[in-house]
């Protein structure tokens, strides 16, 4: 028996595992630590775990962010104007932020300063929401969530529609959010044209 | 990427790191992670080692639990940037001389040191 690499116990047993993704279970067989529930996985393993997410005709996990009601109303309003529902807008802003604006060389500033404006305009008491979405957006969700260490993948969607919602306000008043408008107006036209 | 072209890439690596970057290149490793919440995203931390100079520093010792399996562990630090944010990684594999195991990574996370 071999050595789980991450508990050091000689657990490992090759077999069948059950790992989890989003709020569905992958069945599998694969090398796994009956201890302490570590799984490897390979690249092999990850491209099957990729075909089979991808399949999936509905969504792979449902995001529950938080907003504002005056922050939703500006959502309904936006989305109404790009004939979209509420949801795909924010699935649009959420593409968007992950995709386009963390490739901004000042991100990292301007996170923090874009969403604080947009927190203090739309105050309020905030309200759940539900926003079902497909493997391809989960991933680069999960992805986000782990490098800035938020504690939700919902907190990323509500990083993404506030920054987004601020753009598109254009009250930001920070010369690269301004640059940032036209694209982001652009990505939602295509998005709402292609649905 | 035959066997027998993987032994000699593996074996023409100057260095114990070359070695790792052999093995994540050719996809010769495995990610230990949790099955209730796996890093499905880990080729992400994983391939800026690919763009590090061979004789990127990293330490390699002998594993001191026994059994079956990779002897030896190696570790290292470097620098990425993911999605905007700049990580200070931290990596630890268990390695072996052998080509024919595969690197298993134990730790790909950030380092709470720097």
């Amino acid at each position: 028996m071999n050595i789980c690499a991450s508990c050091n116990s000689d657990s490992v047993v090759f077999g069948k595992t059950k790992i989890k993704v989003g709020r569905e279970i992958f069945e599998t067989k694969a090398e796994h630590c009956e201890k302490c529930g570590h799984v490897a996985i390979g690249p092999q393993l990850q491209a099957e775990i990729d075909k089979w997410a991808l399949g999936f005709s509905k969504s792979i996990v449902e995001l529950q962010p938080y907003f504002s009601e005056a922050m939703l109303n500006r959502v309904t309003d936006l989305a109404r104007m790009f004939n979209l529902s509420k949801s795909e807008f924010m699935k649009v802003c959420t593409v968007f932020f992950l995709l386009r604006l963390t490739r901004n060389e000042n991100f990292k500033t301007l996170r923090t300063e874009v969403i604080r404006r947009a927190q203090a305009k739309y105050q309020g008491k905030r309200e759940k929401v539900c926003v079902p979405i497909k493997y391809q957006l989960f991933k680069k969700v999960d992805l986000y969530t782990r490098v800035w260490k938020l504690e939700y993948e919902a907190n990323v969607m509500e990083e993404a529609v506030q920054f987004c919602v601020a753009i598109l306000d254009h009250r930001a008043q920070i010369e690269e959010t301004k640059r940032q408008r036209a694209a982001l107006i652009n990505f939602v036209r295509s998005h709402a044209m292609a649905s | 990427m035959s066997e027998d072209d993987f032994k000699k890439k593996y074996l023409a690596a100057q260095t114990t790191f070359a070695r790792v970057q052999v093995c994540l290149k050719e996809g010769h490793y495995k990610l230990w992670t949790r099955k209730d919440k796996p890093n499905i995203s880990g080729w992400e931390f994983l391939s800026p080692i690919l763009d590090l100079p061979d004789t990127h520093p990293c330490s390699y010792a002998q594993r001191k639990s026994g059994g079956a399996g990779n002897k030896f562990v190696v570790e290292f630090k470097y620098s990425a940037t993911i999605m905007g944010a700049n990580l200070k990684l931290y990596f630890k594999g268990f390695f072996a001389d052998d080509w024919t195991l595969k690197l298993e990574i134990q730790s790909l996370r950030e380092d709470e040191e720097i």
